[in-house]
């Protein structure tokens, strides 16, 4: 309850930040007009049979009879115009708040974002904003405002029904809520199927989304993947199927018992009024009150819904206020500055990282990397290379163990501030929806020089050269028409034009040279040299050729480094490292030279 | 002309909704029933008050509580039938609307790929999952257009009411009231108003209407740039390149941007919405006023009395909302059928690459023979040609590899061979005969490729080899085996609950994709750079078993790894589209130039 509460006040207070401190106003107007148009319902029907079987003049009745009408009518006019007009104000509240998410997301800490937890509180969070006009901080509002439109209506309602009699109160209000007690049995009931069946849901949206991956034509066509996909989704479809059933089912009964509570409350009602008219009532008072049994078991209904709703959305809104409450990485200060300095070592000491309990990626790991040394980090897949980068460059953080920078603890540094250290190409290729120059660039002040430095020295040159606009084409077409996509091997060299341009001290390169032809892979490994002049360098490769570059060998195994040394002395002491050396250089030697 | 074009709308309604109706013939039956129930239900109070209050006026006390039990019992009675109908209609029509869209999802995949991949199918199949999504789909349809016929049938029981109303004689010493209450007059003044309040009303409803399509497009647009944003914020490989290089400004630029342009374009129609409305509201507030005033004169004129002056003044309103939401609804209807229709159209797009009607020739020994004739090649919408004037035979029954730098052609001519694409020029034969004779489905179950950007859906393992739900298992546990994923047959089990292909390493996928290829026991195998992604280990380990996998199949190889080519007999070595060398791997060494450069360049840090 207090939970609820807090929820409601946060999303009224961002909606009064966001849209302006006068949208009280017209929410108070609204409910006012809710009332008088509830009232004037019920009572201008009567009011006019009365007039009319006055004794007034003609002319006068007919003035009377156009007023009581246009009160009636115009008051639910403005109620209405009212209600859309706070609709857009809303809506327009749900868009900004998405933009606030979106910003939001890329500026949390990656070791939050990337864990589990993070990904599934970001995903309830976005369904918050993103999640259309029915659910989020949206429809909470708009459940608030006409909560409160139906609240005051049920007041006048039942001030007249209890001036016709208090028992008739007591009627209407059990027949109508009737059947409240099986809708929240079926709300309870549907929510724990729906655990049952989320996954479900979430796969047959991610069938769809595969449907349209362009990724999958190719896959699709040789092996026949629509069949596949046609039977996953008949298999879905009729899951889903069956739950709607149950559901609809429970739904059915609770009308049943609505229609039942009606038919209770017309014979107990009409009879009551009856009896009244025998006992003298006038038609217009007998018009009055047919009108406030009639419409009160709406208004009961109505209520119960919108609390529902709000009930529904409360934790919504909560998983967004959580998230947005997030503190920002900019926000997380370090105690210890970060060393400036023209070279840096990085000490290991005893570190170890896992996702989950017991599952370590990263075990006991103690290694010293020398300032201005080039190291070179194998293994096979899943050793742990990959995290040892995050590790060093500082997205994640051990847990437990520390890593010293220059001998200071880096746990206990600005985080943004100890990115600007090191310079990283990763495996997987990735780039803003921007021009060409603006993702060399990215966060680093524009310098023309350099940046034509660095396309020369990542070999994109030619490429931007035969581009109508240069260096300022847009990549991917996501947000721009005449955007262009990349081959792999470009979208490499653009990544590390990217890190050549970010001016850091410390060289990260894993697997560059993956989607690299024979003759352009040996081309980066004698550029390579240069690069990392004066650098300490890591560098990650499946092409063992690519250490003898290096100056020591680090050889990784189950998140521990199992050898490390030059390539030299790593092939004499004939261990894993040579092993694994020898199968790669096995086909490459002539015939006859054996393991 | 135009009422013609707006019954059009209603032939053509009918008529998309016999498309699907094979697919559920119980939904039209409902829909037209509960449509007459519901016509009924909210007419019951107005047709029944106008006696009971007379009855109670003329004292007749009896009389009226037999009314008022028929109107109970009456109400009781159909609002259980309503209910059961109402329940019904709405899981079929849920249920309906699941299997178009899964249809509608998974037609793409049986188009030819060429289309598919340029720029105008895509396009209609994005025009058409929009329409789905934000406008019509088939129970939208179906649902419009029961409602349609509901209000219809509501509408002209009030008809008859309000005739009822005008030809009731005034009898008033009053002149201009026994004017005003007489027939003719009277049915000229409802007319009239209800005349003028649709004609204002309707030509805001259409303009905001028109309006509102116009703005379709672009919402399609800034749906789009929405989903592209939130696909950008759960990128993990972006936000790690965003921390590490400082891209906050960058990014954060990129969201205001494209949410100012989706707040621009809802604020159109946000207000496009308002406009209707608030015209709509200002109608329904004259009409109503003149309900009360000109019922309250035939009351006053002695025509009607007071006990029925409800009844008609809730019949005018209510014959005005019917009146609205007839023309809503027909709007509806029109728009669900204009949407409705880019679906169909998406729908009834035909293979073009079902060209061919001769079948294979099924045979065991493998002896396929595939040549290409002068075959040129570029993509659709562009001018450079891929691949030039390319002659050669594949002389099947061995292994073959294809190799060349970064762009080349190697991947692209695998595309042909498999028929993603037809040459631009040239053609390319098996046996002799122009492959654009056969049967497409037949001819691509020649081929098992691995293609360097496989994909794997998070489905259980083994559907993901097999392709299919109903797999055999031996056979899927074998292909596994011999893809050397044998030690993840112990987690069959284990892994219940996430057995899904995107738990395991790039090195475990590679092996489920060529599982996958083995499964499909084609006669060609070709494998593009199917160990990129390895490990030195898992590497040599796939090569070792290469003999084993393909057996006596054929075989073609794509690789950046030289050390590849010397398992194959027979080297293709491919720079800027054309052949530039061929022979064995010794041969290549002795005389070539360009591969030998290629070789060197990896093999000199090994020897």
């Amino acid at each position: 309850m207090k939970n609820g509460l807090q929820n409601i006040q946060f999303v009224w207070k961002h909606f009064l930040k966001e849209i302006g401190y006068k949208s009280i106003i017209f929410f108070l107007t609204y409910w006012m007009f809710s009332g008088l148009a509830t009232y004037f319902t019920l009572i201008v029907p009567s009011k006019i049979i009365e007039l009319l079987e006055h004794s007034y003049q003609i002319e006068q009745k007919l003035l009377l009879l156009i007023m009581w009408s246009i009160m009636l009518i115009g008051t639910m006019t403005v109620k209405n115009l009212l209600f859309k007009y706070i609709w857009t104000k809303t809506f327009l509240f749900r868009c900004i708040e998405g933009n606030h998410l979106l910003e939001k997301i890329v500026e949390l800490p990656y070791s939050y974002v990337s864990s589990k937890q993070g990904e599934t509180e970001y995903g309830n969070a976005r369904e918050a904003v993103f999640s259309g006009n029915q659910t989020g901080v949206e429809q909470l509002l708009k459940m608030v405002l006409e909560f409160g439109g139906n609240v005051v209506s049920f007041i006048i309602y039942s001030i007249f029904s209890v001036a016709l009699h208090p028992f008739i109160f007591v009627v209407l209000f059990i027949t109508s809520g009737m059947r409240i007690i099986k809708d929240i049995k079926n709300a309870k009931f549907q929510k724990e199927e729906m655990e049952g069946l989320e996954k479900t849901y979430y796969n047959r949206y991610y069938l769809k989304n595969s449907c349209i991956d362009n990724k999958i034509g190719k896959d699709g066509r040789i092996y026949s993947i629509k069949q596949w996909l046609e039977q996953q989704f008949a298999f879905m479809n009729e899951k889903i199927h069956c739950y709607e059933k149950k559901i609809q089912k429970n739904i059915e009964i609770a009308e049943f018992i609505g229609v039942f509570g009606n038919f209770i409350k017309n014979v107990i009602c009409y009879g009551y009024l009856v009896y009244r008219m025998m006992h003298g009532m006038s038609i217009s008072q007998f018009v009055l009150y047919l009108g406030v049994i009639n419409g009160i078991g709406n208004f009961t209904q109505l209520i119960f819904n919108n609390i529902q709703e709000i009930i529904k959305n409360i934790p919504i809104c909560d998983k967004y206020r959580t998230y947005i409450n997030q503190p920002l990485l900019q926000d997380i200060k370090g105690t210890i500055e970060v060393p400036i300095a023209e070279e840096y070592i990085y000490e290991f000491k005893d570190v170890s990282f896992e996702y989950e309990v017991g599952k370590p990626i990263i075990s006991h790991l103690n290694v010293t990397i020398h300032a201005g040394e080039k190291i070179a980090l194998v293994g096979e897949n899943g050793a742990g290379k990959t995290t040892f980068i995050k590790l060093l460059i500082g997205l994640i953080q051990p847990t437990s163990g520390t890593i010293l920078l220059n001998g200071k603890d880096i746990s206990k540094m600005t985080p943004t501030e100890l990115f600007k250290v090191t310079k990283v190409v990763f495996q997987e290729t990735s780039v803003f929806p921007a021009t060409i120059k603006e993702n060399i660039i990215c966060g680093e002040v524009l310098d023309e020089i350099r940046l034509q430095k660095v396309i020369k020295e990542s070999g994109m040159d030619t490429f931007i050269h035969q581009l109508p606009k240069k260096e300022d084409t847009v990549v991917t077409k996501m947000f721009d028409k005449n955007g262009i996509e990349l081959s792999g091997g470009q979208y490499q060299r653009l990544m590390l034009a990217r890190a050549l341009y970010k001016n850091a001290k410390v060289l990260i390169l894993d697997e560059p040279t993956a989607a690299l032809d024979p003759i352009a892979e040996s081309e980066l490994y004698e550029e390579y040299n240069r690069f990392t002049r004066g650098m300490t360098s890591v560098f990650i490769s499946h092409r063992l050729s690519s250490t003898k570059f290096c100056n020591r060998i680090l050889f990784m195994k189950n998140g521990q480094i199992i050898e490390e040394g030059s390539h030299d002395v790593l092939m004499k002491q004939g261990g894993a490292y040579k092993k694994m050396f020898d199968v790669q250089a096995y086909y490459y030697k002539k015939e006859g030279q054996n393991l | 002309m135009k009422k013609l074009e707006q019954l059009y709308v209603h032939k053509q309604a009918v008529k998309l909704i016999g498309r699907f109706h094979y697919l559920d013939t119980s939904l039209v039956p409902l829909m037209l029933l509960h449509s007459l129930v519901k016509g009924i239900l909210p007419l019951l109070p107005i047709l029944f008050s106008a006696p009971m209050l007379n009855s109670f006026l003329k004292g007749n006390i009896r009389e009226a509580i037999i009314y008022i039990g028929w109107l109970i019992g009456l109400e009781a009675i159909l609002q259980i039938g309503e209910t059961i109908i109402r329940n019904k209609f709405i899981l079929h029509c849920k249920a309906v609307s699941r299997e178009v869209e899964s249809i509608l999802y998974t037609h793409p995949l049986g188009l030819d790929y060429e289309s598919m991949e340029d720029g105008s199918a895509m396009e209609e199949f994005t025009m058409a999952l929009m329409s789905l999504q934000y406008r019509s789909n088939y129970a939208t349809l179906v649902e419009n257009y029961g409602m349609f016929l509901s209000n219809l049938f509501s509408f002209l029981m009030l008809i008859v009411l309000i005739v009822k109303l005008c030809i009731q004689l005034p009898h008033t010493s009053y002149y201009w009231l026994s004017v005003v209450a007489s027939p003719i007059i009277f049915t000229m003044l409802i007319l009239g108003g209800f005349i003028l309040f649709l004609f204002s009303f309707q030509k805001l409803l259409l303009y905001t209407r028109e309006e509102f399509q116009k703005n379709f497009e672009k919402q399609v647009e800034a749906e789009q740039m929405l989903q592209s944003c939130l696909k950008m914020s759960c990128d993990d490989e972006l936000i790690k390149i965003n921390h590490t290089f400082h891209g906050y400004e960058l990014i954060r630029n990129i969201f205001n941007k494209s949410i100012q342009k989706v707040i621009v374009t809802y604020r159109r129609l946000v207000f496009l919405d308002i406009a209707g409305s608030s015209g709509k509201e200002i109608g329904n507030f004259f009409i109503g006023v003149l309900a009360y005033v000109l019922v309250g004169v035939k009351v006053l004129a002695k025509a009607i009395t007071v006990g029925e002056l409800i009844q008609y003044v809730q019949s005018i309103i209510q014959l005005n909302s019917m009146l609205s939401l007839i023309m809503t609804k027909h709007q509806d209807i029109s728009e669900c059928i204009r949407y409705f229709d880019k679906i169909l159209l998406f729908l009834e797009r035909k293979n073009k690459f079902e060209t061919g009607s001769i079948p294979i020739e099924k045979r065991d020994d493998y002896k396929y023979e595939l040549a290409f004739e002068h075959v040129s090649f570029k993509y659709p919408n562009s001018d450079t040609y891929i691949l030039k004037d390319l002659t050669f035979h594949l002389n099947l029954h061995n292994k073959s590899a294809l190799v060349g730098a970064n762009g080349a052609g190697k991947t692209t001519l695998i595309k042909l061979l498999c028929r993603l694409y037809d040459p631009t020029e040239g053609k390319i034969t098996l046996n002799g005969v122009d492959i654009k004779k056969y049967n497409y489905k037949e001819y691509l179950s020649l081929f098992s490729v691995v293609f360097q950007d496989f994909v794997m859906l998070d489905f259980p393992m083994e559907e993901n080899v097999a392709c299919r739900k109903d797999f055999d298992e031996e056979k899927v546990k074998e292909c596994l085996y011999r893809a050397g994923l044998s030690n993840i047959e112990n987690r069959f089990e284990e892994v219940e609950e996430d057995k899904s292909g995107n738990k395991f390493s790039g090195g475990q996928k590679q092996k489920m994709a060529i599982a996958r290829a083995l499964y499909k026991d084609a006669p060609v195998v070709i494998l593009d750079e199917p160990t990129a992604a390895l490990d030195p280990i898992s590497e040599f380990d796939i090569y070792q078993r290469l003999n084993d996998l393909i057996g006596e199949k054929t075989c073609l190889y794509i690789s950046h790894r030289m050390s590849s080519c010397r398992f194959c007999d027979d080297i293709i070595v491919l720079d800027k589209g054309e052949i530039v060398e061929r022979g064995s791997h010794e041969e290549l060494l002795l005389h070539g130039s360009y591969y030998k450069k290629m070789w060197e360049a990896q093999a000199q840090y090994y020897s």
